[in-house]
């Protein structure tokens, strides 16, 4: 795959198959539960008005 | 720089204090360009401003709010894995942000403690790194005023990680 990761099928079973996932340093993995609720997160965050400054005066 | 945004009006501040966080934020990866907003007097919450999205901003509190042990593992560590390290560096180096929300009716304060943004604030490159999803979740519940949970220290963020140089109407 691109950016030097890289996927090998270690095992095939009767349930499925086990993958082995190879990836560079500085490259995080993240299960696709994980990586949504930390990008609603981010996005209820960017969306919030928690302790809203004085608009034009503060900051 | 200027920013004029509808959350701030209008921010200026110098280029040499832009936070780069080179992969973005979580669901918001082509943002790579943040000024951090102190918070205003008797408030707590700081913002990192959006300088390519004038409208985008996210406020958040500074890690040590939410305890000693905050994050696990520490700062240099997770410096270190996401290649923000100089070398010798140490905790000082370091400040860890968690970017805080409000949610639902009637109004309940989360933080996402699960990602916090480490900025290295010699470089003013940051990145938000994933922690243990066995320990943190993305929307833990606070509130602000309850006392084990102290207001970030402004002055310490201040001196450390950039801020907006003055802002008009």
């Amino acid at each position: 795959m691109s950016d030097g990761i890289e996927i090998t099928v270690t095992a095939v079973t009767k349930r499925g198959a086990r993958l082995a996932l190879r990836v560079p340093a500085g490259i995080t993995v993240l299960r696709g539960e994980v990586h949504d609720a930390i990008a609603t997160s981010n996005a209820a965050a960017a969306n919030t008005s928690v302790e809203e400054p004085r608009k034009g005066t503060e900051a | 720089m200027i920013i004029k945004g509808t959350r701030f009006g209008t921010i200026s501040f110098d280029e040499n204090r832009i936070i780069t966080i080179a992969k973005g934020l979580v669901g918001f990866s082509s943002e790579t360009r943040f000024v951090f907003l102190e918070p205003p007097p008797g408030r707590t919450v700081a913002w990192l401003q959006s300088v390519d999205t004038p409208d985008l901003a996210f406020p958040v509190l500074a890690g040590e709010a939410f305890g000693a042990n905050y994050p696990t593992p520490g700062a240099v560590e997770l410096g270190r894995r996401a290649q923000l390290s100089t070398p010798g560096a140490t905790a000082s180096n370091f400040t860890t942000l968690v970017v805080v929300a409000s949610r639902g009716v009637p109004s309940q304060r989360i933080a996402n403690l699960l990602a916090p943004i480490v900025v290295n604030v010699d470089t003013r490159c940051g990145a938000q790194i994933v922690l243990d999803p066995e320990m943190y979740s993305a929307a833990t519940p606070f509130e602000l005023e309850t006392p084990t949970i102290p207001a970030p220290a402004p002055q310490h963020l201040l001196s450390q990680v950039s801020h907006a140089e003055s802002v008009s109407p």
